[in-house]
């Protein structure tokens, strides 16, 4: 869509458009998915250093929070020949929207490189430490000619700010069903108006830009379409939950579907699309979009244990004097079992998911959806897909996630 | 109907400005500029955005990984942190079991290593690109000097890591980065 400019410049931008003057949907998410894999590799902060006797210099520095000496550690100090600690107390990198929070720091990885005409080669450490964690330090050795020596170093560190490894393409609006806008893909609302607008006032009004007469006619162009034909497809829109925006509040409630404390926009309107969708019944069709819908990359398949003929019961099924079965099955007492209706759900925890987000995904969103949308006799449960195919379903331990090797 | 991106994953480095919506005469629409700078976006600043993205994209490191050689009881180096491009891994994993999408890793000797990628990975979206390791640096980690060495063949990387004298060093634990 034409997204920039008067006519159609103003947030939230609208995708679609040629190359010249708009932003398309696969653009958007070429940006999108980019962001997110380099932000998992690019360096936390780089910075040189000089030691000199017992003093160490910072020469230059450059991190994510931002460039120059005023960003260094908090502390450089001397740790002895041909080391250096740096330290950051507290733990934490400034925010770039707001300088008085911090977002702490977890540093995994390292570099040291040292510089000058000799052999040299360089270490490091790191770790955090205080009463709760509160510090991160780095400790930089450097050794010239395979002795210790103090030298010109430069440090890179990598890790992770506040919890930024865990970026998803919904951070950036990102998903895998967006499009560009049908109404406003080829030209803005605006323009419609503004050229009615000219045509209205007739000749003795100048269409010439930068007129007041023109800036006149555009800002009532942008009134209009806003108040008129935007304002008609934001209900449009908000009349479902899962291209809702405002109303995503207003589903949370209808659908009592609860909302998780800092859980983002995208990750709740995902869900309340993948509820709304349970209104048409637990059928097999259903059901599996409803799972893609809510579990997204981590759905592999499903599978459904069903049948209409009951002289011919599933493998798993014990029911004493109709169909024994296996006796190995019993569960003694007279019960009976079966894996007759019961809904198992293959799943993976894609490669950016962290355990606790794959957790709540299964163990709470999935259960949540599942319960209310399964009937009463039917039982259903979720394990993991393994590289060799075979997966199982079992709760003890971690052999969910590792299966038996 | 599932949206395909442009261009290919950052780790081909193929992509360009315009892969993010840039392009050299990229306009505002009908010539009109921004109006409000707190709520437009104008052509200009969207120009710079994407540009910079795809000066990002170029440079970043596929692969940030620290591990330890486990030489003392021979077996397959520790995987204690590993960050690529399209997944991060904090829990520490076992070079023998990695998990998928991560590199596996086996031990060859003492602080002697070889690291296995896959021939390509997929992005957020499932658009796959193909992966060949390069470009690889590095750094020991602990009291010790040295440093590693990397030979690349296909898609492994082989690290040998040395202590100040040129000596194999033993239970080493090293951190480096791949393009």
């Amino acid at each position: 869509m034409p997204c920039f400019g008067a006519l159609a410049g103003n947030l939230p931008l609208r995708l679609g458009g040629s190359a010249l003057s708009g932003w398309t949907a696969a653009q958007h998410a070429r940006v999108c998915a980019d962001l997110v894999a380099i932000n998992r590799t690019l360096p936390l902060a780089t910075w040189t250093f000089t030691k000199t006797g017992g003093t160490v210099t910072v020469t230059d520095y450059v991190g994510r929070q931002g460039s120059g000496l005023a960003h260094k550690p908090t502390f450089a100090v001397d740790g002895g020949t041909g080391v250096a600690d740096f330290r950051w107390e507290p733990r934490g990198f400034a925010d770039p929207y707001d300088s008085s929070k911090l977002r702490p720091i977890a540093v995994r990885a390292a570099q040291v490189s040292v510089h000058g005409a000799s052999a040299g080669t360089g270490s490091a450490q790191f770790r955090h430490f205080g009463d709760s964690g509160q510090y991160a330090e780095v400790t930089a050795r450097t050794f010239v000619g395979g002795v210790a020596a103090n030298a010109t170093a430069t440090v890179r560190i990598w890790g992770d700010i506040g919890g930024q490894h865990s970026r998803a393409i919904g951070d950036y609006a990102g998903d895998s069903d967006k499009h560009d806008s049908p109404t406003e893909g080829h030209a803005p609302y605006a323009e419609f108006i503004l050229s009615e607008l000219q045509s209205q006032r007739g000749t003795a009004y100048t269409k010439e830009q930068d007129t007041f007469v023109d800036v006149e006619n555009v800002a009532l162009a942008r009134f209009l379409s806003a108040t008129g034909p935007r304002l008609a497809e934001k209900f449009r829109a908000n009349a479902v939950p899962g291209r809702s925006d405002e109303r995503l509040a207003y589903w949370e409630r209808f659908l009592a579907v609860p909302k998780r404390l800092g859980e983002p926009k995208w990750r709740t309107r995902q869900k309340l699309a993948a509820h709304y969708r349970l209104t048409d019944g637990p059928t097999v069709h259903s059901v599996r979009t409803a799972l893609e819908e809510l579990l997204g990359d981590a759905f592999v398949d499903l599978t459904w244990a069903q049948g209409t003929d009951l002289a011919s019961p599933p493998a798993q099924t014990f029911w004493p004097t109709i169909n024994p079965g296996d006796s190995s099955l019993s569960l003694g007492g007279g019960a009976w079992t079966s894996e007759r209706c019961t809904l198992l759900v293959e799943v993976t925890q894609p490669a950016g998911m962290s355990d606790s987000e794959f957790l709540t995904l299964v163990n709470v969103d999935l259960f949540l959806m599942l319960n209310r949308l399964m009937p009463a006799w039917a039982t259903f449960n979720w394990y993991l897909t393994d590289d060799s195919g075979g997966g199982f379903f079992l709760d003890v331990s971690r052999l969910d996630f590792t299966a038996l090797t | 109907m599932a949206i395909t991106p442009t261009g290919s994953p950052a780790w081909t480095r193929t992509v360009d400005f315009s892969h993010y919506g840039g392009n050299a005469n990229k306009e505002n629409y009908l010539g009109r500029g921004a109006i409000d700078a707190l709520t437009d976006v104008a052509a200009e600043e969207f120009s710079r955005m994407v540009a910079d993205i795809a000066g990002l994209a170029r440079t970043a490191p596929f692969a940030i990984v620290t591990y330890l050689c486990n030489d003392a009881s021979p077996d397959a180096p520790t995987i204690e942190f590993c960050a690529l491009m399209t997944g991060v891994q904090t829990t520490s994993y076992e070079g023998d079991a990695a998990p998928a999408g991560f590199p596996s890793a086996a031990r060859n000797g003492d602080g002697d290593v070889t690291f296995t990628f896959a021939s390509s990975y997929a992005d957020e979206y499932g658009v796959a690109g193909a992966y060949v390791p390069r470009d690889p640096g590095g750094s020991l980690i602990g009291t010790t000097g040295g440093a590693p060495t990397f030979v690349i063949s296909g898609s492994t990387l082989r690290i040998r890591a040395f202590d100040s004298a040129g000596a194999a060093l033993a239970d080493a634990r090293v951190s480096f980065l791949v393009y």
